[in-house]
């Protein structure tokens, strides 16, 4: 049963850190819908859970902190974030934490939510 | 949902009332998708329907660099592109950041640079966004 409301933005994202050219692409997207005060609910599929995982060493791989930005969204607008319970277990059984709470939730009960979302965007 | 009937064999039969957001987001080398779109893009605005505005961001930003040598028989989609927007008044829009983090050489001009403020807007503005 679909949850969403006719304004809010649905992004899914798809791939893990650093995978595309600039590491903040996703989170800038959904930054933007943030700042426009439109509800979001990110759905984060297989391994692009690991955007949000608290213990990177960023520092000693010489790659950027703007994924910590992800922490900030709900001061901007409502967000709710759903993963795959199997990353999610895989997370918290390396003793990680994720910038977010995040919901778990399988595909397909992400992909009868999306039918709530206002717009659903695949980045 | 859908106001009217959408059948992928067949675009001429997307109700016309709806208007269409299109966001690339491949090179025109990467993968097959760049074309795609600039074909259902095609097939969209012959037939009617409104296309508000193709929108490219990440790699697809590559399909506003001229001056590429293409290989015989592949089609040239800055060009395939302009020519789109010249016909129908379609706007190109493509994300300023994308381009910065990609190329410094001169964009064709039927590129317009824009921002992802743009895209979100256009997004709430618009019936669908199809994403390529």
């Amino acid at each position: 049963m679909p949850v969403g409301d006719a304004l809010s933005i649905g992004l899914i994202i798809r791939s893990r850190p650093y995978l595309q050219r600039s590491a903040r692409s996703q989170l800038d997207v959904a930054l933007v819908a943030a700042v426009l005060e439109l509800p979001l609910r990110l759905y984060f599929l297989g391994d692009s859970i690991l955007q949000l995982q608290n213990a990177r060493a960023l520092e000693k791989s010489s790659l950027p902190a703007g994924y910590r930005a992800w922490a900030s969204l709900p001061d901007l607008t409502e967000v709710t974030v759903f993963a795959e319970p199997s990353w999610l277990q895989r997370i918290s059984g390396a003793e990680l934490r994720t910038l977010l709470t995040v919901v778990p939730k399988t595909v397909a009960a992400m992909r009868a939510d999306w039918q709530g979302c206002g717009k659903v965007l695949v980045l | 949902m859908w106001p009217g009937r959408f059948e992928a064999e067949n675009v001429h039969e997307i109700d016309i009332t709806v208007k269409f957001l299109v966001i690339v987001n491949e090179s025109p080398w990467g993968s097959d998708l760049a074309l795609a779109a600039n074909r259902f893009v095609g097939a969209a605005l012959e037939s009617g329907v409104e296309v508000a505005a193709v929108f490219f961001r990440e790699d697809g930003v590559y399909n506003a660099l001229q001056g590429e040598n293409c290989d015989p028989g592949t089609p040239d989609l800055t060009e395939a592109w302009g020519a789109l927007a010249a016909q129908s008044g379609t706007r190109l829009l493509m994300c300023s950041s994308s381009r910065a983090r990609r190329f410094r050489e001169q964009s064709s001009p039927a590129f317009i640079e824009s921002g992802l403020t743009d895209m979100m807007e256009l997004m709430i503005g618009c019936d669908r966004v199809i994403s390529f």
